[in-house]
């Protein structure tokens, strides 16, 4: 198991969101955080990245566990180095840096060595980050940065890629390159966790589902046996 | 106004606001990439000043440069330990917190210096006028605004060439990405803070010859460089180039043509950018 999350509590100053999360990811696996908005989800990924610290008024209890090391406690910068890579909800790409610049600044041999992912990788990988290379992040197309970010994650080598709604607000089309791109990450043993609202987009990129309400985990089970009632249950569709 | 004067007078202009800009460069870094604004920036300017003049004594006048550069960086790098605390805090808590610590380093240097105006001795190769071109400039302003543009041109390359500059700049846009990038932005601020510093100290090192300091000048020259940053646009480090030429500008024909109220032009002019492109003169709307 390369993430283990034992009964995770997460609070916003007073108010507390997660209650009791428990999910596991295993290695080489893609793993889904799938519910509605405003359940958890996101907090969950950022419990897991460090980004729920104290300093931004969180809080986090119970235990998030990477290849044996606990991460509760941890800042974010050395959760990175042990192999976790983030792709947060909104992008975030660095505007005023040009696309080589937000791949450079993540640029991170891996923590076995491992030096999978170079510049030229990502470039084979999404031909149209070479093309745009010299412009600057805030320049690009909605779809062109969900890229980037994607593309931005992998410099780390990351043992584990971690990605938060990445098709939200994307063309259809985006989504279907979205897709391959997930699928061809799967295909190359890249361990994957994500969130997601669209039930349509998760249960084509992930092999494990859990279904997130209210903080905890409601349902968990191999994406493709799910029957449909427990969608409706919880998703409502 | 004869041609030579005019020339003089755009030379001692342009010399000081580049001597100014570096002051704003440095507090405008720091106002971008920590999202603090450093009210105490004169005290280490002030301090550049008198580690330059204590150096030169002993050793001549490069040294003094040198020294005044590094050594405020040192404290600069030190300095950012304790101004931690004001990460996110309202501005009122920094405008005191910094102010605080412009006393304190102030008074540190009454001890050190006493209350004696100090002056830099120039070296004799720096005295006098220069002839170019049937002209005459005064040797050390020319030299200051060479030296100026050359610490100016270093900070814009390590800003826009660097992987240091690359990490500023992601910083200033985005610090919890970075940090989530494996990147220890912590460290990264120490180092930041330090060139914000030494920008200063060197800015008062370069002036030190020109005119008088005492210890306690450093706690009032926010106030002359806040006309600079307010008209380049905050946090804009590009802008605070042409801002602080023309206020160099403004502040030697004023002195010529409307001497008994030169020193308030700047401030009008401020006053005026602020009701009408609130936003700074040289910053795009967003």
């Amino acid at each position: 198991m390369i993430l283990e999350v034992n009964n995770l509590e997460g609070y916003y100053g007073l108010s507390q969101i997660l209650f009791g999360i428990n999910l596991e990811v295993e290695k080489g696996d893609s793993v889904c955080l799938i519910g509605r908005n405003g359940v958890g989800k996101t907090t969950t990924l950022k419990s897991i990245v460090g980004q729920l610290n104290p300093k931004v008024n969180g809080k986090i209890k119970g235990s998030i566990k990477f290849d044996g090391t606990e991460l509760v406690g941890m800042p974010s910068y050395k959760i990175a180095r042990l192999g976790i890579a983030y792709v947060p909800q909104g992008r975030h790409i660095f505007p005023t840096l040009t696309v080589k610049e937000n791949l450079l600044i993540a640029e991170r041999v891996g923590v076995d060595g491992d030096k999978t992912w170079t510049l030229e990788r990502i470039y084979e990988l999404f031909p149209r980050l070479k093309e745009r290379e010299n412009s600057k992040g805030e320049k690009l197309s909605g779809g062109e940065q969900q890229m980037l970010t994607i593309a931005r994650g992998l410099m780390q080598n990351p043992k584990l890629l971690i990605m938060d709604e990445i098709i939200e607000g994307l063309a259809p089309i985006i989504v279907e390159e979205l897709v391959k791109v997930v699928s061809e990450l799967r295909n190359r043993g890249i361990t994957i966790l994500l969130a997601e609202q669209s039930l349509k987009f998760a249960l084509e990129v992930s092999h494990k589902c859990y279904i997130i309400e209210k903080g905890e985990v409601v349902y968990k089970g191999v994406s493709s046996e799910i029957p449909k009632e427990v969608f409706v249950k919880y998703l409502g569709t | 106004m004869s041609l030579s004067t005019f020339i003089r007078t755009v030379i001692v202009g342009i010399s000081n606001g580049m001597v100014n800009y570096l002051v704003v460069a440095g507090i405008a870094l720091v106002m971008g990439g920590i999202g603090l604004v450093n009210f105490g920036q004169g005290a280490y300017y002030v301090l550049g000043a008198y580690i330059c003049f204590s150096l030169t004594k002993l050793l001549g006048f490069g040294w003094g440069l040198l020294g005044a550069t590094l050594i405020t960086g040192i404290v600069g790098y030190f300095i950012e330990i304790p101004f931690r605390r004001l990460f996110g805090k309202h501005i009122t808590y920094m405008l005191l917190y910094t102010m605080a610590f412009a006393y304190i380093i102030c008074d540190i240097m009454v001890a050190i210096w006493g209350y004696q105006l100090v002056s830099t001795p120039l070296p004799h190769y720096f005295k006098g006028l220069v002839e170019i071109f049937g002209v005459r400039f005064p040797k050390y302003y020319l030299f200051m605004i060479f030296f100026a543009t050359l610490i100016a041109i270093a900070f814009f390359i390590m800003f826009y060439k660097t992987k240091l500059g690359m990490y500023f700049r992601a910083i200033i846009s985005d610090r919890e990405m970075v940090e989530s990038l494996g990147i220890n932005v912590k460290s990264l601020n120490s180092i930041m803070f330090a060139i914000s510093i030494a920008l200063g100290g060197i800015a008062g090192a370069l002036y030190s010859p020109l005119s008088g300091q005492s210890p306690k000048e450093g706690l009032v020259i926010f106030g002359n460089i806040m006309p600079i940053l307010m008209i380049g646009g905050m946090r804009n480090l590009k802008g605070a180039l042409p801002a602080a030429l023309l206020v160099g500008l403004v502040n030697s024909f004023g002195a010529i043509y409307v001497p008994s109220i030169y020193n308030l032009l700047p401030f009008l002019l401020m006053v005026i950018v602020m009701i009408i492109k609130p936003q700074g003169l040289f910053t795009k709307k967003e």
